[in-house]
Order: structure tokens, then C-alpha cells, then sequence
């Protein structure tokens, strides 16, 4: 049965801790990435099946199945970066070989370009990087 | 002496140096004459400082050593007319004595005196419509979900601001979250919830801070009538802000939408009867019950009633956050607010991914649900990117069809297919070896998916390319013949 089809009365309680996606978002806190161990605990404590689990951790973007690099750099691909020139800052973090992610848009389009090192928004200059 | 400083502590403004600024007043003026505030509009300029003086004036500085005095006189500020963001860039968003002191939650107060058809009314009279894109009028949704036969409701807000080159709600969040705490609550007692969400994307660390912060403070100080209020945080997808897909993300699966009817308001989150409006619509809630309706009617156009806030950004000199009154030409933002020569623009772009470009002929156009609409683009939630020469049309097209095919959620084969499909036609046309064929299989194509696909992520996916299409079909036409000297053909005028 689904939840839509339920009666209010019978409703499952509305707490967070009863999301799955707030408890992947705690798991994901501690470790940086959803490790497979803690996944299939999850799946056995709120008694869901480890498909359903994996289902919704990799339906969204933000969750990561693998370890993180020890530095994050994120470029953001939104409209107002692409066009003043994200596509230039992307070839100039390649051509030091710097490993990066992309993201939609940051909203921070009045800085434009712009790039995450590290969890802290920068202005789209590859020199923002600490270790390049 | 009497001065004290207002400084911007939103995302914009931090990434700029807003920080260092802080430092810098809080050292020379004392820490109690500095306090944070939400967006100061224009953050092209940023980090940014206002200073009030004693005798009532007040001065805008920018630049990490407040290096710039910038002129409030322009008409960047002055054609702004805020209603939504009335206290956001006054008050201190972490504060909720500040929020209080310059009037939050005393709209609440009276809303509660009376009868919820009574706000309904109101509500109804505004002509408010829904800010997140659609338009779909607010006073007739609040209707149709306290109409419902049911012991208990809910009222989710959504806050999953996924276009691109669309900063309103952020704004809001971070500038004066109090007043969409306010809204909602206003919006539960009309419609008969019990219990109430925002769904944030998790990309807004900040805005989820200060709303934690808020919410906190106002259950402790009672203000909300024990309505709990929810946050729950998005993981990445931009299909989320379709309604039905928020709603499953809410309650914990996997992001994708299904058909509707049945619409949320008659079976929304666990089957409840559910308000979902955006952050905008809720926050423009307080001022229109302390007003009235019919003061916001006033302002706008027959059809599209009060004000907008739109996020000015792309090849522009003045960058930034604007609310104006609805009906407000394109010409009067991207010119005379943005400062933009004239000649310099090619097109605005409106309503992200499921906009389209409106050329620089028709700037002109009043901006309302119904003038963009004609244009083949879409008001949207408020996100206005500004083209110039150096784009290339197709490129432009291909970028937003390569964001639907990241973000498509697989659900229905017309998006999850189509947008590929698509991708790789503009591939050709940006890259210059497009046939004939190619060109009449692209406007199939486009026609298919938006016919066919299930929720409005599809359905408006082709939209960048037909309205380029529309008004740029030269540069498209010239990818097919070749390569060619000029690489940027003229907007065709319509």
C-alpha cells in the first residue's frame, strides 16, 4: 500500500529522523560520502530493503557512493557564470591539473564566475585556489 | 556622530569580502554600531555597506575597503518598489527582536483575529499569482485546499530555487526569513494545516542556517501558535521544484514526479491536502494582509498584479536583486536599472531552463506572466540572464538542454530520451556541421517532447531552442551552410 492511498489516521509519523533522506544527509556529515556498510545499516534499522535505500542515494546529486578527494573545488555552471566565462575558468583549473566537480548554479550570479574550495564560495579566478 | 552601519552578510557579499568590510567598520565604529543585514541589492558591487546617519540619510558603500560610494540616487534603486523584500538589507536576519521590532508576526497577530475565509478573501482580491513560474493564482489554490474534506492539512513551502541565474528566494531566506515564517503561518490558519515544511536545497548553506535560527527563535518565543514548521534539505535535483517530485522528496524517496490530477491540493504529502507555494508568494503574504488586497492590486497590470523580484545578472554592469512593480518594461531593468548601453544587449534570457530569449527588439515588452508568455519565454521564478554579442544562440540553447539532460529524472522516456537527442543535434549546429535535415528534425523533436513528457521539467525543455529558434534563426541556418566569416549573425527582428 502506498502512502498515498492511506488514510490520515494511519499516517507514519512525520519526524526527520524518519526521512531517509535527512539520515543519508547525517551519514554522509560523518563520513563525507555514504559508505556501503552504513547504507545496508540503514536500510535494516528503518526496516526499508537495501534497494530502496540505494534507490534515493543515488537519485540525487549531492550524495556520493566513494570517498572525496582531500580538497573539493566546485565550479558552478549556472547561466550567469557560462556566460561570463565558466568555460574558460574550467580549461584554466584543467590546465593545472586540478581535479574539480561542476554545480548548476550557486546563486551567487552577481559575483559571476564563481567556484566552492572547500565548502567557502570564491570569485571564478583559478589563483582563489589554495593549492594551485 | 550618529551613524551606524547596515553591513551585507548574504552569499553574494561573502564570497566578495564582506567579512573583511566588517572587520574593517567594526574596528573603526564599534561592534554595536555594525550590524549584519540581508541583501543590499546590488551585489555586482559587493561586499557592500550601508551607512544611516542621524539626519535620516543614508550612504551605500562597496568594495572590501568601502572604496566605492555608490549612488542611490540611480535608478537601480530608485524604480525599485519593495514590497517582498521590504525589510530585507534593514533588519538582521539572525535577530528575531529586530524581525519583531520593525513589525514581524503582528500581521500574524490580526490574521488570527480572523475568520480564515476572511484572508482567503484577501488574498483573493490581491491578484497575487504564484511567483515560482506558473502563475497560478494563489487566492483560488488556499481556496481549493481549506475546501477539501479533511481532518488536517499541510502547507509546504518551496524554497528548491534550482534555475539558474535565479537568486530570489536565497535572498529572501538569508535577508528575512522571519517573513517567510510569518506567511506560511498566515497561510495555515487560512487554509486549516496543522503542521507545515520548507523544502530548501541543501546548495543554500546559508539560507538553511538562518532558517534553522529562525525557526528556533520564533517556536521558543511562541509566535507561530505551536504550528511546527519542518526543514527539510534537498540533495541535488533540480526536478524537486516540480511539485509532485518535492512532495516524494519530503517524504523521504527518490525525486520524481507523477501525473496529475490528482493535484497536491486534494492528495499531496501523505495523501493530505496540500498548499505548496514558493518562497516569494508566501513572503508577499504578510504585506498584502496588512495592506489589504486591493492596495496590492493596484500596483501591476490587469492580469499581473503587485510586484516581482527578479535576479539581474550576465553581461551587465549592474548585477544584483531588483524588485519592481509588474508591468515594468525590459528596457527599464536591463537599461536604465542595469545600466546597460543601449545596442550592447542581444537578448534576455528569462525563466532559466524553461524560458526562452526575448531579443533586443522587443525590449520593450512589459514584463508579465502573459507579455513573455507571447514570446514564446516565461516569467519564471524570476531569474533574468543578459545576453550579449560574444553568445552564440545555439551554444546558449545546447547549454540548457545539456542541464535538462543532467537533470532529467528519468521517469519518462520523451525527457530522458528526447533532451539527449536534442543535445547532440545542437552539438552539430554549435559545431557547425548541421544538415537541413537536422534543423527540421530539431523542430520535431522539440515539439515531441514538450507534447509528450510528464511534468514540466520536459515539457518546457525545448523551450530555449524554439524561442531561439524564434528570433535567432539566422545563426542556426548559418550552421548549416558552413563555416562561415562572421561567426555572430544579427537578430532577426520579428
Amino acid at each position: 500500500m502506498t502512502w498515498v492511498a492511506m488514510k490520515p489516521e494511519q499516517l507514519p509519523s512525520h519526524d526527520p529522523g524518519d526521512s531517509l533522506i535527512e539520515r543519508l544527509h547525517s551519514v554522509q556529515l560523518l563520513h563525507g560520502y555514504l559508505p556501503r556498510q552504513e547504507l545496508q545499516q540503514l536500510a535494516i534499522s528503518m526496516a526499508r530493503p537495501l534497494s530502496e535505500v540505494m534507490g534515493v542515494a543515488s537519485f540525487y546529486h549531492l550524495f556520493r557512493l566513494d570517498p572525496p578527494p582531500p580538497h573539493r573545488c566546485v565550479v558552478c555552471r549556472g547561466t550567469a557564470c557560462f556566460v561570463r566565462g565558466a568555460e574558460r575558468l574550467e580549461a584554466a583549473l584543467r590546465q593545472r591539473g586540478v581535479a574539480f566537480e561542476t554545480t548548476s548554479c550557486m546563486g551567487a550570479c552577481g559575483q559571476a564566475p564563481v567556484l566552492v574550495v572547500d565548502g567557502a564560495l570564491a570569485m571564478g579566478q583559478p589563483e582563489a585556489l589554495p593549492w594551485a | 556622530m550618529g551613524v551606524s552601519w547596515r553591513c551585507c552578510d548574504a552569499t553574494a557579499c561573502r564570497a566578495a569580502g564582506g567579512a573583511a568590510l566588517r572587520q574593517r567598520l567594526e574596528a573603526e565604529m564599534g561592534a554595536d554600531r555594525v550590524k549584519p543585514v540581508g541583501c543590499l541589492r546590488l551585489c555586482g558591487m559587493g561586499p557592500l555597506a550601508a551607512a544611516d546617519y542621524a539626519d535620516g540619510s543614508t550612504e551605500l558603500v562597496g568594495g572590501v575597503a568601502g572604496e566605492r560610494r555608490l549612488d542611490l540616487a540611480h535608478p537601480f534603486f530608485i524604480l525599485q518598489r519593495s514590497v517582498v523584500l521590504e525589510r530585507c538589507g534593514l533588519v538582521n536576519p539572525n535577530s528575531i527582536e529586530d524581525a519583531i521590532a520593525q513589525g514581524a508576526y503582528a500581521v500574524l497577530d490580526r490574521c488570527r483575529q480572523l475568520a480564515p475565509q476572511a484572508v482567503i478573501e484577501q488574498v483573493e482580491r490581491s491578484g497575487l499569482r504564484g511567483r515560482g513560474g506558473a502563475g497560478y493564482p494563489t487566492g483560488r489554490k488556499w481556496q481549493l485546499v481549506a475546501a477539501q474534506a479533511s481532518p488536517t492539512r499541510a502547507v509546504v513551502c518551496n524554497a528548491d530555487e534550482g534555475d539558474p541565474g535565479a537568486f530570489m528566494d536565497r535572498a529572501v531566506l538569508e535577508g528575512d526569513p522571519h517573513r517567510l515564517l510569518e506567511g506560511m503561518a498566515i497561510a495555515a490558519h487560512a487554509v486549516g494545516a496543522a503542521e507545515a515544511f520548507i523544502y530548501v536545497r541543501a546548495e543554500y548553506a546559508l539560507a538553511i542556517e538562518r532558517l534553522r535560527t529562525a525557526i528556533g527563535a520564533a517556536e521558543a518565543r511562541g509566535v507561530l501558535a505551536g504550528l511546527p514548521i519542518q526543514l527539510r534539505i534537498g540533495a541535488g535535483a533540480y526536478v524537486c521544484g516540480e511539485e509532485t517530485a518535492l512532495l516524494h522528496s519530503i517524504e523521504g524517496g527518490r525525486g520524481t514526479p507523477r501525473p496529475r490530477p490528482p493535484y497536491p491540493a486534494v492528495s499531496g504529502l501523505w495523501g493530505l491536502p496540500t498548499l505548496i507555494n514558493n518562497v516569494e508568494t508566501f513572503a508577499a503574504v504578510p504585506a498584502i494582509l496588512r495592506e489589504g488586497g486591493d492596495w496590492y492590486a493596484a500596483m501591476g497590470t490587469a492580469t499581473s498584479k503587485g510586484t516581482k523580484v527578479f535576479a539581474l545578472s550576465g553581461a551587465i554592469p549592474h548585477t544584483g536583486l531588483i524588485e519592481v512593480e509588474m508591468g515594468t518594461s525590459l528596457r527599464t531593468i536591463v537599461e536604465a536599472m542595469g545600466q546597460s548601453p543601449p545596442g550592447q544587449v542581444k537578448a534576455v534570457q528569462t525563466g532559466g531552463p524553461s524560458g526562452g530569449c526575448v531579443p533586443a527588439a522587443l525590449l520593450d515588452t512589459p514584463v508579465d506572466y502573459e507579455s513573455l508568455q507571447s514570446l514564446g519565454s516565461i516569467m519564471g521564478s524570476g531569474g533574468m540572464v543578459v545576453i550579449d554579442g560574444a553568445m552564440a544562440m545555439p551554444e546558449l540553447a545546447r547549454y540548457f538542454m545539456r542541464f535538462c539532460v543532467d537533470e532529467s529524472c528519468g521517469k519518462c522516456l520523451p525527457c530522458r530520451a528526447g533532451t539527449v537527442q536534442l543535445a547532440q543535434l545542437l552539438d552539430r549546429f554549435v559545431e557547425r556541421r548541421a544538415t537541413a535535415a537536422d534543423l527540421v528534425q530539431l523542430e520535431q523533436l522539440c515539439g515531441m517532447v514538450k507534447a509528450t513528457s510528464l511534468c514540466g521539467l520536459g515539457q518546457s525543455a525545448p523551450n530555449p531552442v524554439l524561442s531561439t529558434l524564434r528570433f535567432f534563426r539566422a545563426e542556426y541556418e548559418a550552421a548549416i551552410a558552413g563555416p562561415i566569416a562572421a561567426p555572430i549573425a544579427a537578430p532577426i527582428a520579428p
